[in-house]
């Protein structure tokens, strides 16, 4: 298990590696740079700024700089908060991410994993038809459009949640940005949920079980449910990365001062420490979010964590 | 009053076309008897069985009557719960596929004795290790940590019968428990199953196709073709003489050793495909006995010569000339 857990984030260093280079490459390759205003820097303040803040050595130099930097856990200066590092401005805006990013999942599979379920037991009937038709609409209409509707509905035509807007410690702040992340992740759980339990409740050990005479909630609950959680578990990582993305929009219509806002607004601004800071960010999430994905599969089925598939 | 009775039992599964796989059955099976159920594949023996304990595919419909010990196990609301596990357990033809696959074979022992019988957990573990013991699994207490896929075909099917029986059933169906498994293996399981019986007080019926089986183990055997019972006697009457022709064609089509050097006997042609309508006998396109009359009468099941058999022209009951 621990020797699992050491291989996995071994090789997690070759990605992070590539997720740098790619990102280093991708950033210096867009026309543009973090000195480019409407109205032109003289020559000479734009060369100081350039030699400050390294811009002026050749590209090979720059990257093993940062790379240099990196290993020592300096994300860099960013390039146009003045006065802030990356490691400062990530450090800022990571807690209210990742709350309302772990909210948001949390909440989609203690939401998804019922619906789904209940929809599978009721095949065919009111409710199934009810869920599935409400998981469509989740999984088809965008973040962005979620996210006003529910500000104009549940911020000022019913008043009980603010529109926008982040105080620490207030929760009911969180309450819409989660939902509106959490959605579409509800209904592509609830659909998969669903899928996958009609496909194990039609399994030969399930026929078994109820012939043995176990109560319904136990072939359904020991029995069943297991089981059909090995796609949902998979599903996690992508999960993620859909929330990730979410998040990006979510937290600037909501206005909170995530890390979110700091992608775009770096990239839009050639921030380029700033937009490579949060990739790397971003790609360490990923990366521990599809360990934890694994662990979980594992879990629930004894064939992968025996290392062999029967 | 026999321990199970079936009486006009029908079962049809819907579909694109409406299925009748079983065709009117009556059956009773005593207390502690052994009845051996045999037919080709598609006969409608596993259906027969599983409509008793309410486990029809969703698309299968049941009519008749079953009874356990007087109480009635069709109907609405899925009567036949009550029985299933404590009162009727059943073996499945995939043993591998009965067991869950995520959970340790100790728990899963220990559940059915826990959810069924209402024991303790603690008792009921231990009670796990002697029915491993009792059905010759080696190192038992050893194998309840273990999932099921760490163990061989062979000894699934022995968790899988221990499973069965964790409930203490009165009835046990054994559903062609030994198709899956290797030669060699086959034999000592049938002999476990006989002996479980014996030792439990526990009636069996055995679903096969292995008339050797039979032979070791049923007081009777009942005949199925096309979804009815052709013939129901005395398995040593049935060993010596069948009267359906079409029994006697199964008997004969056992590859023995004397005669294994000529081609096997077979039956002529296939079992009729499943929805075909019939006006008269069943088995009468594949009979080499049949007269015009097989053709338009349907033949009823009638007591004779230690049996029941439905044919107008059944084999002679005394020592073939």
């Amino acid at each position: 298990m621990l020797a699992f857990i050491a291989r996995r984030l071994l090789v997690a260093i070759p990605t992070l590696a590539v997720v740098v280079a790619l990102s280093f490459a991708l950033t210096r390759a867009a026309p543009g740079g973090p000195f480019d205003e409407e109205q032109a820097l003289p020559p000479e303040i734009r060369a100081n700024l350039e030699a400050a803040y390294g811009l002026d050595q050749p590209a090979h130099r720059q990257f093993v700089r940062y790379v240099a930097g990196l290993l020592r856990g300096d994300f860099g200066p960013s390039f146009r908060f003045r006065d802030f590092t990356v490691t400062e401005l990530i450090a800022g805006g990571l807690p209210v991410s990742l709350t309302i990013g772990l909210a948001a999942l949390t909440l989609a599979l203690a939401v998804g994993i019922p619906l789904g379920a209940g929809a599978a037991l009721a095949r065919g009937r009111f409710l199934d038809r009810l869920v599935m038709g409400l998981a469509v609409a989740g999984i088809s209409v965008p973040v962005f459009v979620i996210a006003p509707f529910f500000a104009l509905v549940f911020g000022i035509w019913l008043r009980w949640l603010p529109v926008a807007g982040w105080e620490p410690g207030r929760a009911t702040d969180l309450v819409l940005p989660v939902a509106t992340l959490a959605l579409p992740v509800i209904a592509y759980v609830a659909r998969l949920t669903r899928g996958s339990l009609l496909e194990v409740l039609r399994a030969p050990w399930i026929r078994a079980a109820r012939a043995r005479g176990l109560p319904q909630r136990a072939v359904l609950l020991r029995h069943a449910l297991p089981a059909a959680l090995l796609p949902v578990v998979s599903y996690l990582g992508p999960a993620a990365a859909a929330v990730l993305a979410g998040s990006l929009v979510v937290e600037t219509i909501f206005g909170l001062p995530g890390i979110g806002r700091h992608l775009v607004q770096g990239a839009l601004n050639r921030d380029y420490t700033l937009v490579m800071g949060m990739v790397i960010v971003y790609a360490v999430f990923m990366i521990l979010l599809n360990l934890l994905a694994d662990l979980a599969y594992a879990w629930l089925d004894p064939r992968i964590r025996h290392g062999r598939r029967a | 009053m026999a321990l199970l009775e079936i009486r006009r039992l029908a079962v049809d599964f819907t579909g694109p076309r409406r299925v009748r796989a079983v065709d009117g059955v009556d059956l009773d099976i005593g207390r502690e008897e052994c009845v051996a159920i045999v037919g080709e594949s598609g006969s409608g023996k596993s259906q027969l069985l599983l409509a008793c304990v309410g486990l029809l595919a969703a698309n299968g419909r049941a009519q008749g009557s079953v009874r356990f010990e007087g109480r009635e196990l069709l109907g609405a609301g899925d009567p036949a719960a009550a029985v299933r596990g404590g009162g009727i357990g059943f073996v499945f033809q995939d043993a591998g596929g009965s067991l869950t696959p995520h959970l340790r074979i100790g728990d899963q022992l220990a559940e059915a004795a826990v959810a069924v019988r209402g024991a303790s957990w603690q008792s009921a573990r231990a009670d796990a290790v002697r029915m491993l013991e009792r059905v010759q699994l080696p190192a038992a207490a050893q194998q309840c940590a273990r999932y099921p896929h760490e163990l061989s075909g062979g000894m699934r099917q022995r968790v899988a019968i221990a499973l069965a029986l964790m409930p203490r059933p009165q009835l046990l169906f054994a559903d062609e428990p030994t198709t899956a498994l290797d030669v060699t293996v086959q034999a000592d399981v049938v002999a476990l199953l006989a002996a479980l019986c014996r030792d439990l007080g526990m009636a069996l019926v055995l679903v096969t196709h292995d008339l050797g089986v039979v032979a070791s183990l049923a007081a009777r055997i009942a005949v199925m073709y096309a979804g009815r019972i052709v013939e129901l006697a005395d398995a040593e009457r049935f060993l010596r003489q069948p009267r359906h022709p079409y029994g006697a064609g199964l008997l004969a089509s056992v590859p023995t050793l004397a005669a294994a050097a000529g081609p096997m006997a077979t039956i002529a042609g296939a079992p009729p495909a499943p929805g075909t309508a019939f006006a008269g006998c069943r088995f009468e396109p594949r009979c080499g006995r049949a007269e015009a009359r097989c053709r338009v009468e349907d033949p009823a099941l009638v007591a004779g010569d230690g049996g029941l058999v439905a044919c107008h022209f059944p084999l002679d009951a005394g020592p073939q000339p």
